[in-house]
């Protein structure tokens, strides 16, 4: 039981909620002041504490929870996973667009362009308007239960698409050389692979959070929804009794 | 080369600045949900 | 599965004999897309360092898929716009009709349709922008596995969004982005059929295949999940 003040608070994820400020202040310190800039990119390298993070976090752990909640839903019906399932589609949408964004910005000192059909900045481009169209389906006006399980197969087929775009692409990026700076090739110190991974903790730990709270939206909607059956159903049968 | 803090600034701007305003916009939501979910309804599975 | 198939592929196709939709609105569409590629592009412009050869020439390959794939939306429209009246997917299910039958069965409709659609624009395409036609046997791979490919995610992805008023928006953003692999790829192959070397093709085109084989394996196991109403 909650309290409804609290909204989709709970003890669990004020904690979390506090956990993830603390993580961000010291990533923040680290990326942005403790970390030395590298020799070649300059101060531009920080961006990559976000943007590399951020890609794995959207493209492998929401998109992939997606895909798994998706299949559990299909497997069992249980409401919980498929509504888990769009809560991280819409947080992986989000944290795509944080890839491309810092992807982009960070491509414009070092490449001169904003774009330049790099491939995994290609490939990430396409899966954020897959996702895009995944979030489009759950937003259809149909019975509940068949829009989730519509969203379901998509989701899945979803995640396969990911996987599919992003070695196609970079297969056909292979074959046009090009004269691109491999992300590989920075040269890592200590205090920056801890940013990285300062970053990708803190960015995990966002996830978990908005994570719970999307999906107590999700939960209160249907709540809300069957709520509101169940009324007009009690006001029938106090018609009918009458 | 210049430093590139130019870039750098806006992108954790916008990062941080699109997270807040998305977490924002969540614990408004679920605070207005909660409102109109009567009680014996409002119970997570935590 | 494939006698129903057979069964929905034939109702489609004769729907289509009747109403020629395809060969008065689609080919159309996809000829003026042609065209105005050869706007876009400027078919006076010429390849750096090599006078002879134009960039419309160049490019042909990929604009003729991206041409096949704007048509190919249209068709895949039209293949569910058949079925929503009086929800008859709802009584071809009823009618105990195999789910992976009507897939099946809408995609060889769809796939028939394309193939034509492609032959025409394709012969456009040499037209328009002077095209040599070259290594057939690579070509005709790659405009087949291509073209399952395109059938099988337009069905799949057409009833996904069945029924709905948004379908003729949803169904392209689902559509493209999930095509852009096969487009690549058909691209890819079709310029080394034609300015060779082929050896370089045929990988490419196995792997459209695969893309292919993929998408209709995902349609025959989803296609129940995706059409029932309750």
């Amino acid at each position: 039981m909650n309290d409804a003040t609290l909204g989709t608070a709970s003890k669990v994820t004020t904690r979390l909620g506090f956990l993830t400020l603390a993580v961000g202040v010291v990533f923040l310190a680290y990326a942005l002041f403790i970390s030395p800039p590298e020799i070649s990119q300059a101060d531009s390298v920080r961006l990559f504490y976000i943007h590399v993070p951020a890609a794995i976090v959207s493209l492998y752990l929401a998109f992939g929870v997606t895909a798994v909640g998706s299949a559990i839903y299909l497997w069992k019906g249980s409401q919980f996973w498929d509504l888990v399932a769009w809560a991280s589609a819409e947080i992986g949408v989000l944290f795509c667009a944080f890839t491309l964004v810092t992807g982009m910005l960070w491509g414009r000192p070092t490449w001169g362009v904003y774009w330049t059909w790099d491939a995994r900045l290609t490939s990430t481009a396409i899966t954020f308007i897959l996702f895009l169209g995944y979030l489009a389906v759950r937003r259809l006006d149909m019975p509940a239960d068949v829009r989730s399980r519509r969203a379901a197969v998509l989701g899945i087929i979803s995640f396969l698409n990911v996987i599919i775009v992003r070695y196609s692409v970079a297969w056909w990026r292979s074959l046009h050389q090009g004269a691109t700076l491999n992300p590989a090739d920075i040269q890592i110190d200590d205090s920056m692979l801890f940013s990285f991974f300062l970053g990708a903790v803190f960015e995990s730990l966002v996830f978990a959070w908005l994570l719970i709270h999307r999906f107590r939206i999700g939960w209160l909607e249907t709540q809300l929804e069957s709520a509101g059956i169940d009324a007009a159903i009690e006001e029938r049968r106090a018609e009918g009794a009458q | 080369m210049s430093n590139g803090w130019q870039y750098v600034v806006p992108g954790y701007g916008f990062v941080f600045a699109v997270l807040g305003a998305y977490s924002f916009w969540l614990i408004r939501r679920g605070k207005q949900l909660a409102k109109q979910v009567p009680e014996e309804r409002r119970r997570f599975l935590d | 599965m494939i006698r129903d198939a057979r069964l929905i592929a034939m109702k489609d196709l004769r729907i289509e004999k009747s109403s020629r939709v395809l060969t008065t609105q689609v080919l159309p569409f996809g000829f003026i897309v042609l065209i105005l590629f050869g706007f876009g592009v400027s078919p006076d412009r010429r390849v750096v360092g090599d006078a002879n050869r134009s960039v419309l020439t160049e490019v042909a390959p990929g604009l003729f898929w991206i041409a096949v794939l704007f048509a190919a939306l249209l068709a895949f429209g039209r293949s569910f716009a058949v079925e929503s009246t009086d929800g008859s997917l709802d009584a071809l299910r009823l009618a105990g009709i195999d789910p992976a039958g009507i897939f099946l069965g809408k995609a060889a409709a769809v796939f028939l349709q394309l193939i034509i659609l492609e032959v025409l624009l394709g012969v456009g395409a040499v037209v328009l922008f002077n095209v040599q036609l070259a290594a057939p046997l690579l070509l005709i791979a790659v405009v087949i596995a291509t073209t399952v490919a395109i059938s099988a995610t337009g069905t799949l992805y057409g009833a996904l969004a069945a029924g709905q008023s948004a379908r003729d928006t949803l169904v392209p953003l689902l559509v493209l982005p999930a095509l852009s692999p096969v487009l690549l790829g058909a691209t890819r192959a079709t310029e080394s059929a034609l300015y060779g070397p082929t050896s370089d093709g045929w990988p490419v085109a196995g792997l459209v295949a695969a893309f292919a084989l993929l998408y209709t394996a995902a349609g025959i196991v989803s296609f129940g999940l995706l059409l029932d109403e309750t």
